[in-house]
Protein backbone atom coordinates (compact mmCIF):
# COMPACT_ATOMS: atom_id res chain seq x y z
CA UNK A 1 0.00 0.00 0.00
CA UNK A 2 1.63 3.57 -1.00
CA UNK A 3 2.03 5.67 2.11
CA UNK A 4 -0.38 8.45 2.54
CA UNK A 5 0.95 12.15 3.92
CA UNK A 6 -1.74 14.43 5.06
CA UNK A 7 -0.84 18.06 5.24
CA UNK A 8 -3.39 19.65 7.41
CA UNK A 9 -3.99 23.34 5.78
CA UNK A 10 -4.30 26.28 8.01
CA UNK A 11 -6.29 29.09 6.33
CA UNK A 12 -6.89 32.84 7.14
CA UNK A 13 -9.94 35.21 5.38
CA UNK A 14 -10.67 32.80 2.86
CA UNK A 15 -6.33 32.10 2.03
CA UNK A 16 -4.20 29.44 2.42
CA UNK A 17 -1.48 30.35 4.70
CA UNK A 18 2.16 30.20 2.98
CA UNK A 19 3.04 27.94 5.98
CA UNK A 20 0.83 24.81 4.65
CA UNK A 21 2.02 25.55 1.21
CA UNK A 22 5.71 24.78 2.48
CA UNK A 23 3.75 21.64 4.31
CA UNK A 24 2.86 20.56 0.96
CA UNK A 25 6.04 20.91 -0.73
CA UNK A 26 7.80 18.89 2.20
CA UNK A 27 4.83 16.17 1.97
CA UNK A 28 5.79 16.09 -2.00
CA UNK A 29 9.25 15.32 -1.33
CA UNK A 30 7.84 12.24 1.20
CA UNK A 31 5.58 11.18 -1.06
CA UNK A 32 8.27 11.16 -4.35
CA UNK A 33 10.55 9.30 -2.27
CA UNK A 34 8.46 6.97 -1.26
CA UNK A 35 6.42 6.67 -4.26
CA UNK A 36 3.09 7.80 -1.90
CA UNK A 37 -0.03 10.03 -2.01
CA UNK A 38 -0.19 13.48 -0.45
CA UNK A 39 -3.64 14.01 1.03
CA UNK A 40 -4.32 17.41 2.06
CA UNK A 41 -7.43 18.13 4.76
CA UNK A 42 -9.32 21.68 4.74
CA UNK A 43 -11.29 22.35 7.56
CA UNK A 44 -14.33 24.95 6.92
CA UNK A 45 -17.66 25.83 6.96
CA UNK A 46 -17.68 26.04 3.10
CA UNK A 47 -13.79 24.29 2.45
CA UNK A 48 -14.04 23.30 -1.30
CA UNK A 49 -12.23 26.43 -3.04
CA UNK A 50 -9.76 26.62 -0.66
CA UNK A 51 -9.75 22.35 -0.79
CA UNK A 52 -9.63 23.08 -4.74
CA UNK A 53 -6.84 25.60 -4.50
CA UNK A 54 -4.60 23.03 -2.34
CA UNK A 55 -5.05 20.41 -5.41
CA UNK A 56 -4.13 22.38 -7.78
CA UNK A 57 -0.92 23.70 -6.13
CA UNK A 58 0.28 19.55 -5.63
CA UNK A 59 -1.83 17.82 -3.31
CA UNK A 60 -3.07 14.04 -4.93
CA UNK A 61 -6.44 14.71 -2.55
CA UNK A 62 -7.44 17.22 -0.92
CA UNK A 63 -11.03 16.45 1.45
CA UNK A 64 -12.65 19.38 2.56
CA UNK A 65 -14.09 18.70 5.94
CA UNK A 66 -17.26 21.02 6.41
CA UNK A 67 -19.89 21.91 9.40
CA UNK A 68 -21.06 25.08 10.57
CA UNK A 69 -19.36 24.89 13.73
CA UNK A 70 -15.80 24.68 11.69
CA UNK A 71 -16.26 28.53 10.12
CA UNK A 72 -13.80 29.21 12.86
CA UNK A 73 -10.84 27.48 14.32
CA UNK A 74 -11.56 26.29 17.62
CA UNK A 75 -8.96 23.04 18.96
CA UNK A 76 -11.78 20.86 20.00
CA UNK A 77 -13.61 21.62 16.47
CA UNK A 78 -10.56 20.68 14.19
CA UNK A 79 -9.89 17.94 16.66
CA UNK A 80 -12.91 16.05 15.74
CA UNK A 81 -12.59 16.71 12.19
CA UNK A 82 -9.03 15.76 11.99
CA UNK A 83 -9.00 13.13 13.99
CA UNK A 84 -12.06 11.42 12.03
CA UNK A 85 -10.16 11.56 8.71
CA UNK A 86 -6.90 10.25 10.54
CA UNK A 87 -8.93 7.65 11.35
CA UNK A 88 -10.45 6.95 7.98
CA UNK A 89 -7.49 7.18 5.66
CA UNK A 90 -4.55 6.28 7.71
CA UNK A 91 -1.66 8.27 6.85
CA UNK A 92 2.23 7.45 7.49
CA UNK A 93 2.91 11.09 8.47
CA UNK A 94 0.69 14.03 9.48
CA UNK A 95 2.44 17.09 8.82
CA UNK A 96 1.47 20.85 9.76
CA UNK A 97 3.08 24.01 9.39
CA UNK A 98 4.35 25.14 13.02
CA UNK A 99 2.09 28.29 13.64
CA UNK A 100 0.29 29.14 16.79
CA UNK A 101 -2.72 27.13 15.35
CA UNK A 102 -0.62 24.06 14.92
CA UNK A 103 0.72 23.96 18.35
CA UNK A 104 -2.65 24.37 19.65
CA UNK A 105 -4.04 22.01 18.73
CA UNK A 106 -1.98 19.17 16.81
CA UNK A 107 -0.86 17.41 20.23
CA UNK A 108 -4.49 17.09 21.09
CA UNK A 109 -4.77 14.83 17.93
CA UNK A 110 -1.48 13.08 18.15
CA UNK A 111 -2.40 12.66 22.31
CA UNK A 112 -4.79 9.98 21.10
CA UNK A 113 -2.82 7.78 19.58
CA UNK A 114 0.37 8.04 21.70
CA UNK A 115 2.66 9.80 19.92
CA UNK A 116 4.70 12.91 20.05
CA UNK A 117 5.25 15.45 17.42
CA UNK A 118 8.67 16.27 15.99
CA UNK A 119 7.52 19.76 16.18
CA UNK A 120 9.51 22.72 14.73
CA UNK A 121 11.24 20.69 11.93
CA UNK A 122 13.75 22.75 9.27
CA UNK A 123 14.65 19.75 6.81
CA UNK A 124 13.88 16.00 6.28
CA UNK A 125 16.29 13.46 5.60
CA UNK A 126 14.80 9.97 3.93
CA UNK A 127 16.26 6.96 5.20
CA UNK A 128 14.68 3.99 3.68
CA UNK A 129 11.14 3.80 5.06
CA UNK A 130 11.56 6.47 7.28
CA UNK A 131 11.43 9.85 7.53
CA UNK A 132 14.54 11.38 9.55
CA UNK A 133 13.35 15.12 10.98
CA UNK A 134 16.00 17.48 11.49
CA UNK A 135 15.16 19.86 14.61
CA UNK A 136 16.91 22.92 16.59
CA UNK A 137 17.49 22.14 20.10
CA UNK A 138 19.04 24.83 22.66
CA UNK A 139 17.79 27.75 21.08
CA UNK A 140 18.99 26.32 17.42
CA UNK A 141 22.65 25.99 19.02
CA UNK A 142 22.11 22.47 17.11
CA UNK A 143 20.67 20.61 14.93
CA UNK A 144 19.59 17.10 15.72
CA UNK A 145 18.45 14.38 13.50
CA UNK A 146 15.32 12.85 15.16
CA UNK A 147 13.21 10.65 13.98
CA UNK A 148 9.61 8.63 16.03
CA UNK A 149 10.22 5.20 16.42
CA UNK A 150 6.40 4.17 17.30
CA UNK A 151 3.76 3.23 14.65
CA UNK A 152 2.11 5.62 12.34
CA UNK A 153 0.37 7.79 12.12
CA UNK A 154 3.56 9.99 12.74
CA UNK A 155 3.39 13.97 13.08
CA UNK A 156 5.57 16.89 12.16
CA UNK A 157 5.38 20.73 12.15
CA UNK A 158 7.80 22.45 10.27
CA UNK A 159 9.23 25.69 10.84
CA UNK A 160 8.61 29.22 8.28
CA UNK A 161 10.76 29.24 5.43
CA UNK A 162 12.56 25.51 5.88
CA UNK A 163 10.88 24.25 3.20
CA UNK A 164 10.41 26.58 0.27
CA UNK A 165 6.93 26.39 -1.96
CA UNK A 166 8.25 28.00 -4.75
CA UNK A 167 8.80 25.00 -6.80
CA UNK A 168 4.94 23.91 -6.47
CA UNK A 169 2.96 23.12 -9.66
CA UNK A 170 0.37 25.69 -10.77
CA UNK A 171 -1.84 22.96 -12.27
CA UNK A 172 -1.42 20.11 -10.37
CA UNK A 173 -4.76 18.07 -10.92
CA UNK A 174 -5.61 17.06 -7.62
CA UNK A 175 -8.59 15.75 -6.88
CA UNK A 176 -11.31 17.25 -4.23
CA UNK A 177 -13.72 15.45 -2.24
CA UNK A 178 -16.07 17.09 0.20
CA UNK A 179 -17.05 14.86 3.47
CA UNK A 180 -19.94 16.51 5.74
CA UNK A 181 -18.39 16.03 8.95
CA UNK A 182 -20.08 15.24 12.29
CA UNK A 183 -18.99 17.48 15.42
CA UNK A 184 -19.90 17.14 18.88
CA UNK A 185 -20.79 20.70 19.83
CA UNK A 186 -21.34 20.04 23.49
CA UNK A 187 -17.75 19.02 23.40
CA UNK A 188 -16.34 22.85 21.83
CA UNK A 189 -14.94 24.03 25.07
CA UNK A 190 -13.35 26.94 24.43
CA UNK A 191 -15.99 29.64 23.41
CA UNK A 192 -14.12 32.59 21.36
CA UNK A 193 -15.81 36.12 22.55
CA UNK A 194 -13.17 38.05 20.39
CA UNK A 195 -10.31 38.20 18.36
CA UNK A 196 -8.87 41.88 18.71
CA UNK A 197 -5.52 43.77 18.04
CA UNK A 198 -3.18 43.90 20.77
CA UNK A 199 -3.73 47.51 21.67
CA UNK A 200 -0.25 49.32 21.57
CA UNK A 201 0.14 50.37 18.06
CA UNK A 202 2.25 53.93 19.16
CA UNK A 203 5.41 52.44 17.36
CA UNK A 204 5.46 51.73 13.40
CA UNK A 205 8.38 50.59 12.93
CA UNK A 206 7.59 48.96 9.26
CA UNK A 207 8.53 52.69 7.95
CA UNK A 208 11.97 52.69 9.38
CA UNK A 209 15.10 53.24 7.36
CA UNK A 210 17.15 52.40 9.93
CA UNK A 211 16.16 50.21 13.19
CA UNK A 212 18.46 49.62 15.92
CA UNK A 213 17.36 46.73 18.27
CA UNK A 214 18.66 45.47 21.53
CA UNK A 215 18.26 42.16 23.06
CA UNK A 216 18.63 40.37 26.30
CA UNK A 217 22.35 40.71 26.19
CA UNK A 218 21.77 44.02 26.93
CA UNK A 219 21.52 43.23 30.72
CA UNK A 220 19.49 46.10 32.25
CA UNK A 221 16.83 48.80 30.99
CA UNK A 222 19.82 51.45 32.16
CA UNK A 223 22.08 49.31 29.61
CA UNK A 224 19.26 48.83 26.73
CA UNK A 225 18.44 52.75 26.95
CA UNK A 226 22.04 53.70 26.69
CA UNK A 227 23.81 51.66 24.18
CA UNK A 228 20.28 51.45 21.63
CA UNK A 229 19.75 54.99 22.67
CA UNK A 230 23.12 55.99 22.07
CA UNK A 231 23.36 54.17 18.86
CA UNK A 232 19.76 54.67 17.15
CA UNK A 233 20.28 58.62 17.92
CA UNK A 234 24.15 58.31 16.12
CA UNK A 235 21.83 56.23 13.11
CA UNK A 236 18.77 58.37 13.34
CA UNK A 237 17.28 55.02 13.70
CA UNK A 238 13.97 53.72 15.34
CA UNK A 239 14.27 51.32 18.07
CA UNK A 240 12.97 47.68 18.20
CA UNK A 241 13.78 44.84 20.47
CA UNK A 242 13.35 41.44 20.82
CA UNK A 243 10.62 39.94 23.47
CA UNK A 244 12.70 39.16 26.71
CA UNK A 245 13.20 43.25 26.60
CA UNK A 246 9.53 43.75 26.47
CA UNK A 247 8.86 40.74 28.68
CA UNK A 248 10.86 42.37 31.22
CA UNK A 249 9.74 45.72 30.66
CA UNK A 250 12.43 47.85 29.40
CA UNK A 251 10.01 49.19 26.61
CA UNK A 252 6.67 48.68 25.72
CA UNK A 253 5.55 45.61 23.11
CA UNK A 254 5.03 48.11 20.26
CA UNK A 255 8.44 48.01 19.85
CA UNK A 256 8.65 44.37 19.69
CA UNK A 257 10.17 42.81 16.17
CA UNK A 258 8.74 39.72 15.60
CA UNK A 259 6.55 36.49 15.14
CA UNK A 260 4.85 37.93 18.08
CA UNK A 261 5.46 41.87 17.29
CA UNK A 262 6.28 43.73 14.06
CA UNK A 263 7.85 42.52 10.53
CA UNK A 264 10.63 45.32 9.47
CA UNK A 265 11.99 46.18 6.02
CA UNK A 266 14.20 48.60 6.85
CA UNK A 267 17.29 49.47 4.90
CA UNK A 268 20.02 48.40 7.87
CA UNK A 269 18.84 46.75 11.04
CA UNK A 270 21.22 46.32 13.95
CA UNK A 271 20.95 43.45 16.47
CA UNK A 272 22.36 44.16 19.59
CA UNK A 273 22.79 40.95 21.89
CA UNK A 274 20.30 39.14 20.02
CA UNK A 275 20.69 35.92 19.86
CA UNK A 276 18.87 35.29 16.66
CA UNK A 277 15.83 33.11 17.51
CA UNK A 278 13.85 31.84 14.62
CA UNK A 279 10.48 33.71 16.29
CA UNK A 280 13.17 37.07 15.89
CA UNK A 281 14.20 36.25 12.74
CA UNK A 282 10.81 36.17 10.89
CA UNK A 283 10.65 39.82 11.77
CA UNK A 284 13.90 41.02 10.21
CA UNK A 285 14.04 38.49 6.87
CA UNK A 286 12.82 41.97 4.73
CA UNK A 287 15.96 43.86 5.63
CA UNK A 288 18.44 44.66 3.18
CA UNK A 289 21.29 44.95 5.11
CA UNK A 290 21.71 43.24 8.96
CA UNK A 291 24.62 44.45 11.30
CA UNK A 292 24.81 41.92 14.61
CA UNK A 293 26.56 42.86 17.57
CA UNK A 294 26.98 39.29 19.79
CA UNK A 295 29.52 38.18 22.07
CA UNK A 296 28.57 34.70 21.50
CA UNK A 297 30.35 33.82 17.54
CA UNK A 298 27.67 30.92 17.56
CA UNK A 299 24.67 32.78 17.57
CA UNK A 300 22.22 32.29 14.90
CA UNK A 301 21.86 36.06 14.45
CA UNK A 302 25.42 35.40 12.63
CA UNK A 303 23.59 33.15 9.88
CA UNK A 304 21.13 35.89 8.85
CA UNK A 305 23.58 38.92 9.28
CA UNK A 306 25.76 40.76 6.07
CA UNK A 307 28.35 41.97 8.98
CA UNK A 308 29.09 40.89 11.95
CA UNK A 309 31.39 41.74 15.04
CA UNK A 310 31.82 39.37 18.07
CA UNK A 311 32.03 41.59 21.09
CA UNK A 312 30.59 42.28 24.14
CA UNK A 313 27.76 45.71 23.81
CA UNK A 314 29.18 47.57 26.37
CA UNK A 315 32.65 48.22 24.03
CA UNK A 316 31.57 47.65 20.65
CA UNK A 317 28.67 50.29 20.93
CA UNK A 318 30.67 53.51 21.85
CA UNK A 319 32.94 52.53 19.42
CA UNK A 320 30.85 52.17 16.71
CA UNK A 321 28.77 55.89 17.86
CA UNK A 322 32.43 57.33 17.68
CA UNK A 323 33.08 56.31 14.31
CA UNK A 324 29.72 56.97 12.84
CA UNK A 325 30.33 60.84 14.19
CA UNK A 326 33.95 60.72 13.09
CA UNK A 327 32.49 59.53 9.18
CA UNK A 328 29.66 62.64 9.72
CA UNK A 329 32.40 65.10 10.69
CA UNK A 330 34.68 64.40 7.78
CA UNK B 1 -8.62 25.79 43.82
CA UNK B 2 -5.69 23.49 43.23
CA UNK B 3 -3.62 24.57 41.09
CA UNK B 4 -0.55 22.60 39.99
CA UNK B 5 2.38 23.57 38.22
CA UNK B 6 4.70 22.00 36.16
CA UNK B 7 8.14 23.38 35.96
CA UNK B 8 11.17 22.11 34.22
CA UNK B 9 14.84 22.88 34.91
CA UNK B 10 16.93 24.01 31.74
CA UNK B 11 20.81 25.11 31.46
CA UNK B 12 21.18 28.44 32.07
CA UNK B 13 20.48 30.72 29.04
CA UNK B 14 24.16 31.91 28.96
CA UNK B 15 25.85 27.90 29.26
CA UNK B 16 28.73 26.88 27.13
CA UNK B 17 27.36 23.82 25.63
CA UNK B 18 29.55 20.88 24.73
CA UNK B 19 28.01 17.55 22.90
CA UNK B 20 28.61 14.37 24.22
CA UNK B 21 30.90 11.97 23.15
CA UNK B 22 28.19 9.95 21.98
CA UNK B 23 27.26 12.91 20.09
CA UNK B 24 23.23 12.65 20.87
CA UNK B 25 23.43 14.89 23.54
CA UNK B 26 24.86 18.18 25.96
CA UNK B 27 27.52 17.38 28.81
CA UNK B 28 25.32 18.24 31.44
CA UNK B 29 28.22 18.38 34.13
CA UNK B 30 29.36 21.32 35.38
CA UNK B 31 26.53 23.23 33.33
CA UNK B 32 24.25 25.97 35.71
CA UNK B 33 20.91 25.21 35.85
CA UNK B 34 17.61 27.65 35.89
CA UNK B 35 13.55 27.39 35.93
CA UNK B 36 12.98 27.00 32.33
CA UNK B 37 11.44 30.85 31.32
CA UNK B 38 7.81 30.50 30.87
CA UNK B 39 7.95 28.40 33.21
CA UNK B 40 8.66 30.91 35.63
CA UNK B 41 5.76 32.90 34.26
CA UNK B 42 3.34 30.10 34.74
CA UNK B 43 4.44 29.82 38.33
CA UNK B 44 3.77 33.72 38.95
CA UNK B 45 0.57 32.78 37.35
CA UNK B 46 -0.86 30.21 39.82
CA UNK B 47 0.30 32.27 42.55
CA UNK B 48 -1.32 35.25 41.34
CA UNK B 49 -4.51 33.48 40.70
CA UNK B 50 -4.28 31.61 44.11
CA UNK B 51 -3.90 35.64 45.65
CA UNK B 52 -7.20 36.79 43.68
CA UNK B 53 -9.15 33.88 44.77
CA UNK B 54 -8.19 34.35 48.34
CA UNK B 55 -8.49 30.70 48.81
CA UNK B 56 -6.80 27.43 47.35
CA UNK B 57 -3.23 25.78 47.20
CA UNK B 58 -0.42 26.21 44.47
CA UNK B 59 1.63 22.51 44.24
CA UNK B 60 4.85 23.11 41.74
CA UNK B 61 5.55 19.99 40.05
CA UNK B 62 9.16 18.92 38.40
CA UNK B 63 10.11 15.70 36.51
CA UNK B 64 13.98 15.32 36.90
CA UNK B 65 17.39 14.10 37.97
CA UNK B 66 18.35 15.23 42.22
CA UNK B 67 19.79 18.54 40.66
CA UNK B 68 16.04 19.35 39.95
CA UNK B 69 15.27 19.94 43.19
CA UNK B 70 16.63 23.46 42.79
CA UNK B 71 13.99 24.37 40.45
CA UNK B 72 11.47 22.90 43.17
CA UNK B 73 13.43 25.24 45.65
CA UNK B 74 13.04 28.23 43.51
CA UNK B 75 9.08 27.74 43.35
CA UNK B 76 8.71 27.33 46.75
CA UNK B 77 10.33 30.46 47.83
CA UNK B 78 8.57 32.12 45.05
CA UNK B 79 5.09 31.05 47.46
CA UNK B 80 4.61 27.74 46.47
CA UNK B 81 3.09 25.62 48.67
CA UNK B 82 4.05 22.21 48.19
CA UNK B 83 6.62 20.50 45.83
CA UNK B 84 6.47 16.97 43.90
CA UNK B 85 9.72 15.86 42.23
CA UNK B 86 9.73 13.17 39.92
CA UNK B 87 13.52 12.17 40.47
CA UNK B 88 12.69 7.75 39.91
CA UNK B 89 15.29 6.83 37.49
CA UNK B 90 12.58 5.09 35.66
CA UNK B 91 10.89 8.70 34.71
CA UNK B 92 14.48 9.91 33.03
CA UNK B 93 14.87 10.17 30.08
CA UNK B 94 11.95 10.10 27.31
CA UNK B 95 10.21 12.18 25.38
CA UNK B 96 7.31 14.83 25.65
CA UNK B 97 4.69 12.23 25.58
CA UNK B 98 6.08 9.98 28.08
CA UNK B 99 6.70 13.34 30.54
CA UNK B 100 3.23 14.48 29.42
CA UNK B 101 1.78 10.91 30.62
CA UNK B 102 4.12 11.35 34.05
CA UNK B 103 2.32 14.77 34.38
CA UNK B 104 -1.03 13.35 33.84
CA UNK B 105 -0.88 10.94 36.69
CA UNK B 106 0.37 13.84 38.53
CA UNK B 107 -2.63 16.07 37.43
CA UNK B 108 -5.21 13.30 38.40
CA UNK B 109 -3.85 11.71 41.77
CA UNK B 110 -3.78 15.46 43.04
CA UNK B 111 -6.75 16.09 41.75
CA UNK B 112 -5.98 19.79 40.42
CA UNK B 113 -8.26 21.92 38.50
CA UNK B 114 -6.18 24.04 36.68
CA UNK B 115 -2.51 22.99 35.26
CA UNK B 116 -0.17 25.45 34.36
CA UNK B 117 2.81 24.75 32.27
CA UNK B 118 5.38 27.07 30.58
CA UNK B 119 4.96 26.98 26.74
CA UNK B 120 8.11 25.59 25.61
CA UNK B 121 11.25 24.02 27.23
CA UNK B 122 14.16 26.40 25.99
CA UNK B 123 16.18 22.96 25.92
CA UNK B 124 14.56 20.31 23.80
CA UNK B 125 12.24 22.85 22.50
CA UNK B 126 9.14 20.49 21.99
CA UNK B 127 6.59 23.30 23.33
CA UNK B 128 3.95 20.64 23.57
CA UNK B 129 4.12 18.97 26.51
CA UNK B 130 0.93 21.12 27.87
CA UNK B 131 -1.24 20.03 24.98
CA UNK B 132 -0.31 16.39 24.99
CA UNK B 133 -1.14 16.43 28.91
CA UNK B 134 -4.52 18.15 27.73
CA UNK B 135 -5.31 15.27 25.53
CA UNK B 136 -4.73 12.56 28.01
CA UNK B 137 -6.67 14.18 30.49
CA UNK B 138 -8.93 15.38 28.18
CA UNK B 139 -9.14 18.64 29.28
CA UNK B 140 -9.42 21.65 27.35
CA UNK B 141 -6.30 23.80 26.75
CA UNK B 142 -5.06 27.05 25.80
CA UNK B 143 -1.52 27.63 23.96
CA UNK B 144 0.48 30.77 24.78
CA UNK B 145 -1.85 32.52 27.26
CA UNK B 146 -1.57 35.79 28.10
CA UNK B 147 -4.02 36.85 30.81
CA UNK B 148 -6.47 34.28 32.94
CA UNK B 149 -9.17 35.23 35.10
CA UNK B 150 -11.51 32.89 37.03
CA UNK B 151 -14.75 33.73 36.14
CA UNK B 152 -17.81 31.92 37.54
CA UNK B 153 -16.47 28.76 37.97
CA UNK B 154 -14.77 29.30 33.75
CA UNK B 155 -11.43 30.68 32.69
CA UNK B 156 -11.69 33.46 31.34
CA UNK B 157 -8.21 33.37 28.87
CA UNK B 158 -6.29 35.51 26.83
CA UNK B 159 -4.45 33.33 23.78
CA UNK B 160 -1.15 35.17 22.12
CA UNK B 161 -1.97 35.06 18.20
CA UNK B 162 0.43 36.14 15.46
CA UNK B 163 1.36 39.49 14.52
CA UNK B 164 0.37 41.42 17.43
CA UNK B 165 -3.45 40.18 17.94
CA UNK B 166 -5.03 38.23 20.78
CA UNK B 167 -7.96 35.92 20.52
CA UNK B 168 -10.21 36.12 24.14
CA UNK B 169 -12.39 33.36 25.54
CA UNK B 170 -14.33 30.84 27.88
CA UNK B 171 -12.53 27.80 28.97
CA UNK B 172 -14.60 25.68 31.45
CA UNK B 173 -12.86 23.83 34.37
CA UNK B 174 -10.77 21.61 34.62
CA UNK B 175 -8.00 22.81 32.25
CA UNK B 176 -4.71 23.09 31.40
CA UNK B 177 -3.06 26.37 30.63
CA UNK B 178 0.37 26.57 28.40
CA UNK B 179 1.50 30.04 29.88
CA UNK B 180 3.76 32.72 27.63
CA UNK B 181 6.33 34.44 28.72
CA UNK B 182 5.75 37.94 29.61
CA UNK B 183 2.20 37.40 31.12
CA UNK B 184 3.25 39.16 34.38
CA UNK B 185 6.32 40.30 36.28
CA UNK B 186 7.27 37.54 37.65
CA UNK B 187 8.30 38.17 41.77
CA UNK B 188 11.91 37.70 42.74
CA UNK B 189 12.70 35.62 45.78
CA UNK B 190 13.31 36.97 48.94
CA UNK B 191 15.71 35.96 51.90
CA UNK B 192 12.58 35.35 53.56
CA UNK B 193 11.14 33.36 50.81
CA UNK B 194 13.75 31.31 50.63
CA UNK B 195 13.99 30.50 54.53
CA UNK B 196 10.23 29.45 54.11
CA UNK B 197 11.01 27.23 51.37
CA UNK B 198 13.49 24.83 53.81
CA UNK B 199 10.32 24.18 55.78
CA UNK B 200 7.62 23.14 52.65
CA UNK B 201 7.12 19.90 52.25
CA UNK B 202 8.36 18.11 48.79
CA UNK B 203 7.02 14.37 47.99
CA UNK B 204 9.04 12.19 45.75
CA UNK B 205 5.89 9.83 43.88
CA UNK B 206 6.91 6.62 42.47
CA UNK B 207 5.41 5.36 39.00
CA UNK B 208 3.82 2.76 41.29
CA UNK B 209 2.75 5.70 43.17
CA UNK B 210 1.16 6.91 40.67
CA UNK B 211 -0.38 4.27 38.39
CA UNK B 212 2.38 3.81 35.85
CA UNK B 213 4.28 1.33 34.34
CA UNK B 214 7.92 2.25 33.83
CA UNK B 215 6.87 0.95 29.86
CA UNK B 216 5.32 3.78 29.17
CA UNK B 217 7.41 6.46 30.83
CA UNK B 218 11.11 7.43 30.57
CA UNK B 219 13.63 6.32 28.27
CA UNK B 220 11.69 3.01 27.78
CA UNK B 221 8.58 4.28 26.54
CA UNK B 222 9.80 7.18 24.76
CA UNK B 223 8.97 6.98 20.81
CA UNK B 224 10.94 10.04 19.37
CA UNK B 225 15.00 9.29 19.02
CA UNK B 226 17.70 11.57 18.67
CA UNK B 227 20.26 9.53 16.14
CA UNK B 228 22.56 12.70 16.50
CA UNK B 229 23.02 16.39 17.03
CA UNK B 230 25.95 18.30 15.90
CA UNK B 231 26.06 22.40 15.97
CA UNK B 232 24.77 23.50 12.93
CA UNK B 233 26.77 24.47 9.21
CA UNK B 234 27.42 28.10 9.19
CA UNK B 235 24.58 28.85 6.78
CA UNK B 236 24.40 32.26 6.17
CA UNK B 237 27.41 34.54 4.47
CA UNK B 238 28.24 36.75 7.22
CA UNK B 239 31.36 38.40 6.60
CA UNK B 240 32.80 39.27 10.67
CA UNK B 241 34.89 42.47 10.99
CA UNK B 242 37.85 41.12 12.98
CA UNK B 243 39.79 43.16 14.89
CA UNK B 244 41.51 43.42 18.17
CA UNK B 245 40.24 46.41 19.03
CA UNK B 246 36.89 47.43 18.70
CA UNK B 247 37.42 50.88 17.85
CA UNK B 248 39.23 49.65 14.57
CA UNK B 249 36.57 47.19 14.19
CA UNK B 250 33.91 49.87 14.27
CA UNK B 251 35.75 52.20 12.05
CA UNK B 252 36.18 49.60 9.52
CA UNK B 253 32.14 48.85 9.95
CA UNK B 254 31.46 52.10 9.20
CA UNK B 255 33.24 52.33 6.01
CA UNK B 256 31.66 49.00 4.97
CA UNK B 257 28.02 50.53 5.74
CA UNK B 258 28.48 53.68 3.82
CA UNK B 259 30.82 51.97 1.01
CA UNK B 260 29.74 48.47 -0.02
CA UNK B 261 26.30 48.51 1.35
CA UNK B 262 25.61 52.20 1.06
CA UNK B 263 23.01 51.97 3.79
CA UNK B 264 24.05 55.13 5.73
C1 LIG C 1 5.38 31.69 20.50
C2 LIG C 1 6.59 32.52 20.66
C3 LIG C 1 6.61 33.80 20.10
C4 LIG C 1 7.75 34.58 20.20
N1 LIG C 1 7.76 35.80 19.59
C5 LIG C 1 8.91 36.52 19.60
C6 LIG C 1 8.99 37.78 18.93
O1 LIG C 1 8.02 38.28 18.32
N2 LIG C 1 10.16 38.45 18.97
C7 LIG C 1 11.26 37.97 19.63
O2 LIG C 1 12.30 38.64 19.63
N3 LIG C 1 11.21 36.80 20.29
C8 LIG C 1 10.05 36.07 20.30
N4 LIG C 1 10.02 34.89 20.98
C9 LIG C 1 11.15 34.52 21.85
C10 LIG C 1 12.30 33.88 21.10
O3 LIG C 1 12.09 32.48 21.03
C11 LIG C 1 13.62 34.11 21.88
O4 LIG C 1 13.49 33.62 23.19
C12 LIG C 1 14.01 35.59 21.93
O5 LIG C 1 13.97 36.16 20.65
C13 LIG C 1 15.39 35.73 22.52
O6 LIG C 1 15.66 37.09 22.73
P1 LIG C 1 17.16 37.60 22.86
O7 LIG C 1 17.90 37.25 21.63
O8 LIG C 1 17.09 39.02 23.25
O9 LIG C 1 17.70 36.81 24.14
P2 LIG C 1 18.70 35.57 24.23
O10 LIG C 1 18.27 34.47 23.36
O11 LIG C 1 18.88 35.32 25.67
O12 LIG C 1 20.06 36.13 23.61
C14 LIG C 1 20.86 37.09 24.19
C15 LIG C 1 22.09 37.20 23.32
O13 LIG C 1 22.90 38.25 23.81
C16 LIG C 1 24.25 37.85 23.74
N5 LIG C 1 24.96 38.63 24.75
C17 LIG C 1 24.88 38.52 26.09
N6 LIG C 1 25.62 39.45 26.68
C18 LIG C 1 26.21 40.17 25.69
C19 LIG C 1 27.11 41.27 25.67
N7 LIG C 1 27.55 41.83 26.79
N8 LIG C 1 27.51 41.73 24.47
C20 LIG C 1 27.08 41.17 23.31
N9 LIG C 1 26.23 40.15 23.29
C21 LIG C 1 25.79 39.64 24.46
C22 LIG C 1 24.25 36.38 23.99
O14 LIG C 1 25.39 35.77 23.41
C23 LIG C 1 22.96 35.94 23.30
O15 LIG C 1 23.19 35.57 21.96
C24 LIG C 1 8.88 34.09 20.89
C25 LIG C 1 8.84 32.83 21.46
C26 LIG C 1 7.73 32.03 21.36
C27 LIG C 1 7.73 30.67 21.98
N1 LIG D 1 10.48 17.48 32.84
C1 LIG D 1 9.43 18.31 33.03
N2 LIG D 1 8.94 18.49 34.28
C2 LIG D 1 7.88 19.33 34.47
N3 LIG D 1 7.29 20.02 33.49
C3 LIG D 1 7.75 19.88 32.24
C4 LIG D 1 8.84 19.01 31.94
N4 LIG D 1 9.07 19.06 30.61
C5 LIG D 1 8.17 19.95 30.10
N5 LIG D 1 7.37 20.43 31.08
C6 LIG D 1 6.31 21.47 30.94
O1 LIG D 1 5.88 21.53 29.60
C7 LIG D 1 6.19 22.81 29.02
C8 LIG D 1 6.57 22.66 27.57
O2 LIG D 1 7.67 21.80 27.45
P1 LIG D 1 8.16 21.16 26.07
O3 LIG D 1 6.99 20.52 25.46
O4 LIG D 1 9.24 20.22 26.45
O5 LIG D 1 8.67 22.31 25.25
C9 LIG D 1 7.30 23.36 29.91
O6 LIG D 1 7.31 24.77 29.82
C10 LIG D 1 6.89 22.83 31.27
O7 LIG D 1 5.85 23.61 31.85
Amino acid sequence: MSKKILVVVEHEEGKIRRGSLEALAAARQLAEAWGGQVIGAVAADQATSLAEEFARRGADQVVALEHPALARYTPDGYRQAIAGLIEEIAPEWVLMAHTYLAQDMLPLVSAASGAPVLSDCVGVEIDGERAVFLRQPYDAKFVARTVDNGPAPHFATLQSGAFPADDLPENHGGTVSTHAVEIDAAALRREVLEVREVGDRTVDLSASEVVVAGGRGLGSKEKFDELVGSLAQALGAAIGASRPVVDSEWLPHAHQIGSSGQAITPKLYVALGISGAIQHVVGIRGAQCIVAINRDKEAPIFNEATYGIVGDVAEVVPALVAAIEEARAQ
Amino acid sequence: MKILVCIKQVPDKDARLVLDDAGRGIVQADLNWEVNESDRYAVETGLRLKQTLGQGEVVVCTLGPDRARKALNTALAMGADRGIHLSDPDYRGGDPMTVARVLAAVARSEQAELVLCGTRSDDEGYGQTPILLAGLLDRPAVFLTMGVEVQDGSLKVIRELEAGRQEESIVPLPAVLAIQSGIYEVRYTSLKGIMAAKRKKVTQPTPTELGLSSDQIGGTGQRIEVLSMAPPEAGGHCEFIEADKPDVAARELVEKLRREAKVI
